[in-house]
């Protein structure tokens, strides 16, 4: 029993991760109907945020790991890579808004390609241990507690956890009580209606690519925390496995997102544990074939017909 | 208030419009009817700038607004409530309202015409929490005129307020539409396919056929032109 | 017309059956690009199938090849030299052996097409590329099949006759299938599905044939592939062989055989091209490692087409659809 609890919170660490990258694919969807191919890559981006500017701001708040320090650069690495979502929808998404959808995807697969062939040209191919923001350690569980002091809890999975729930608490907020977040949900009904509203649908569209790309870019810093090894094709894998989240939550539903994120994290973590690691990858594949064979919108998505 | 001078549009290689011309006085309610496909609702897409104007000039409150973009053509102060309602189902009867006044920030100016949509619409009050997809399409369609309502309009185009009602319900809309002009002096330029009402409640009515005005006069002697009641009001 | 294009097929073999006895006067160096050129031929018409004439999009074109080459491989090694040394009996058994890859890769194709063509093509390219990386992962762990180790062993069967007269059958297929009453299905869920579905159209049919049938020409240049090399990889079939195969048929031109054919050529010759450039040493250190990596170039090249040139460099995507096709 213990062992399976454990195996579900090191399951819901990395769902969280999950989690996080996956809203990003979703919004997208969401508004433009589409899929971003490069949007694991810029999580791949905010790893290296950290990678380079970490030490740096650990060094604002004193010598050595620090909260504060590790807390900015999730901050610089979030503002960062929302800026990088920007300018590559506007770059390169944009000028295509009334094409084909197929060409906008190719795009996007090009952007993909190109973010991790530049990243191996720029950062090297090899992976690079990423710095030390906290210190990581396991948390002392007293023995008064009975069973439960059996399980090992890091610091590092208290905090990914903690972070990415404060994180989709903001996004929740955000979506539902301000202007912007009602503009987005307009948007992604109808843009026709939401520009006769007066909303300027170009300037929503690169809002919530912002928004996207640095809660890609906060799962960046969160994983390399937890696993401090990157390298400029971490974002291939953990793309594809949100991607599936996404699906499995029902694509263009923000909490079904969330909720998909955590489920391919634990299902991950249970495969691992109790059948095999090779089935790792493989397994969730099956999961994303299961869905769109029965239930195509996602476990929380409701079905929406193209619109001719 | 609004006039459009020798508009063109095309989709792709056909064109929809072949150069018209209307005009909109301060005040008024004018209509546009026409058949299914004689180019109406592509009208108030192109006024609206959700269609592009392939030539001809289109001037609002004296300033010309051809070509700009939607949001833009909205913030100058002219509203649509578009063909088939296009309410946000996904949103309540509240959010959709407040949608319309996406571009205002006066808080006191907003609740003050909150409460006269409510006063007009008592419907839209009761659901007002529900989301709009549950509405009725009568409803809806009150949904959609409170809406443009909401960004405070110097004029409002609908289209088409009557499609797929009942009948009971479009009457209502229609009474209502003739009191937001009265008691706003608001401008409105009002497309309809039920010629018979839109020449009822408006003082001015053009006749549009494949792209074309071939006619125009007062709504009251429209009614009674021979071509006219042939062709629209069934005899 | 059908007629006609069956002589000329004829004819097209009987040449390359001619040419293949000169083709062992060629450099080795020059032989290998050249039987790439044919292999890339074949992977990249069959994968226009798909990713032009009916619209949708594949990924994971190498994953297809994959089990081709892994599976004609097995039975070569199996039972292509247990049954004496006559030429024509190992010649047989190699050419059965292909299309028992190219049928294994059809299987593979239909298993992967059916639930996921039934929706949209973004989803597609994420499933195929999902399957890609799947495929591999299994093969890396399949003992049998040498797992990390890679599988050799193989006889060179692959000649320049084989390779050509494969890519000349693929384009045979494809250009009179395309022209059929099936390539108009193949056109109309291309160009409106919605339409087509309306039409009576059972697109979803359309869609899975296509895309068994670039499954099974993937796996034949798979199999011609594992019999030149003599030795086979997990990792030769990854993500980026089948962006290489993509690149081909958008840089050709989606649905345009002809096109893809002279894109097919001109990428295999590329990456010899740049490796040369990358040995310059008067250039900046930069461009010679933007060089070394073909990948830049080609994402580059992507974006620059879709935002610039969608049709490819040959045309014939959104454009004004050619009704000779064929």
């Amino acid at each position: 029993m213990i062992e399976f609890i454990q195996q579900l919170l090191n399951g819901l660490g990395q769902g969280s991760i999950y989690a996080l990258i996956a809203l990003g694919y979703t919004m997208v969807f969401g508004v433009l109907r589409f899929i971003n191919f490069a949007h694991g890559d810029v999580f791949m981006l905010g790893a290296f945020a950290g990678f380079y500017l970490g030490p740096k701001t650990l060094r604002l708040f004193g010598e050595g790991p620090s909260y504060s320090g590790a807390f900015a650069a999730l901050v610089v690495a979030m503002v960062l890579c929302a800026v990088i979502g920007i300018v590559i929808e506007k770059l390169c998404y944009r000028p295509l808004r009334d094409r084909p959808k197929l060409t906008v995807l190719i795009t996007a697969i090009g952007v993909s390609l190109f973010l991790e062939n530049a990243g191996q040209l720029v950062f090297g191919a090899n992976p690079q241990s990423f710095p030390e923001l906290i210190v990581d350690r396991a948390l002392e569980i007293p023995e008064s507690w009975g069973a439960i002091s059996g399980l090992t809890i890091t610091v590092s999975q208290v905090l990914v956890f903690g972070v990415t729930l404060l994180l989709l608490f903001v996004l929740r907020y955000v979506v539902l009580k301000t202007k912007m977040g009602m503009a987005m949900r307009a948007l992604s009904f109808n843009p026709v209606a939401a520009s006769l509203m007066g909303i300027n649908n170009d300037v929503v569209i690169s809002f919530t690519f912002g928004l996207g790309s640095a809660l890609a870019g906060a799962a960046g810093i969160l994983t390399s925390i937890q696993q401090p090894s990157i390298d400029p094709l971490m974002g291939v894998n953990a793309g594809l496995k949100a991607f599936v989240a996404a699906v499995l939550g029902g694509i263009g539903n923000l909490p079904g997102a969330a909720l998909g994120g955590l489920l391919i994290g634990v299902i991950e973590a249970l495969v691992v544990g109790y059948v095999s690691p090779t089935y790792r990858d493989a397994i969730v594949f099956g999961v994303l074939i299961l869905i769109l064979i029965v239930k195509p919108t996602g476990l929380l998505g409701v079905s929406e017909r193209e619109k001719v | 208030m609004l006039e459009i001078k020798d508009l063109v549009v095309n989709y792709g290689s056909i064109g929809a419009l072949h150069g018209i011309s209307l005009k909109v006085e301060k005040g008024s309610i004018v209509t546009l009817v026409g058949a299914n496909g004689a180019g109406k609702t592509t009208t108030l897409r192109t006024i609206s700038g959700i269609v592009p104007a392939k030539s001809g000039t289109i001037t609002f409150a004296g300033e010309e607004i051809t070509n700009l973009p939607p949001h833009r053509i909205v913030g100058r102060g002219l509203a649509q409530s578009p063909e088939g309602r296009m309410v946000f189902s996904n949103l309540t009867v509240m959010e959709n309202l407040l949608m319309g006044a996406y571009l205002r920030n006066d808080k006191e100016g907003i609740a003050k015409d909150l409460t006269y949509i409510f006063a007009i619409f008592p419907r839209l009050k009761e659901r007002e929490l529900q989301t709009a997809g549950t509405l009725s399409g009568g409803e809806q369609q009150m949904l959609a005129i409170g809406r443009a309502l909401m960004s405070k309009p110097q004029c409002l185009m609908l289209d088409e307020p009557s499609l797929g009602i009942a009948p009971l319900l479009v009457k209502t809309i229609f009474e209502k539409i003739v009191e937001i002009n009265r008691e706003l002096g608001l401008t409105i330029l009002l497309v309809e396919q039920n010629a018979n009402l839109a020449l009822e409640v408006s003082h001015y009515g053009y006749v549009l056929e494949t792209g074309r005005i071939i006619l125009e006069d007062k709504s009251a002697a429209l009614r009674e032109n021979e071509e006219v009641r042939a062709a629209y009001l069934g005899g | 017309m059908f007629e006609r294009s069956k002589i000329l097929l004829v004819a097209t073999l009987l040449t390359f059956a001619g040419l293949s006895h000169f083709a062992g006067g060629i450099s080795p160096y020059y032989f290998d690009i050249l039987i790439g050129i044919g292999i890339n031929i074949i992977l990249a018409v069959g994968l226009n199938l798909v990713n032009g004439y009916t619209g949708q999009f594949s990924l994971g074109h190498a994953g297809f090849m994959a089990v081709g080459a892994y599976a004609s491989s097995w039975l070569t090694l199996k039972y292509g030299y247990s049954m004496g040394s006559g030429t024509l009996n190992t010649t047989t058994v190699f050419v059965l052996a292909l299309l028992g890859g190219g049928l294994g890769a059809a299987l593979a194709g239909l298993i992967v097409g059916v639930p996921s063509l039934r929706l949209k093509g973004d989803y597609l390219a994420i499933v195929t590329l999902g399957v890609n990386e799947i495929s591999k992962g299994v093969l890396q762990k399949a003992e049998p099949l040498g797992a990390q180790r890679g599988l050799g062993g193989m006889e060179q069967h692959t000649n320049f006759f084989w390779t050509f007269a494969f890519a000349a059958i693929t384009i045979y297929v494809v250009l009179n299938l395309v022209g059929s009453t099936y390539g108009r299905g193949f056109l109309a869920v291309r160009d409106d599905e919605i339409a087509a579905e309306a039409m009576g159209i059972n697109t979803t049919k359309y869609k899975v044939l296509a895309f068994v049938l670039a499954a099974f020409f993937a796996g034949i240049a798979g199999g011609l592939y594992a019999h030149f090399k003599q030795f086979i990889h997990p990792e030769g079939f990854n993500f980026l062989r089948s962006v290489d195969i993509v690149v081909m048929v958008i840089l050709g031109g989606m649905g345009n055989t002809a096109g893809v054919v002279v894109a097919a050529t001109l990428l295999t010759i590329l990456p010899e091209f740049l490796r040369a450039v990358s040995r310059y040493e008067w250039l900046p250190e930069w461009l010679r490692h933007v060089a070394e990596n073909r990948m830049i170039l080609y994402s580059l090249l992507l974006i620059v087409l879709m935002l610039t040139r969608p049709q490819g460099l040959f045309g014939n995507f959104t454009g004004k659809r050619n009704s000779k096709l064929q």
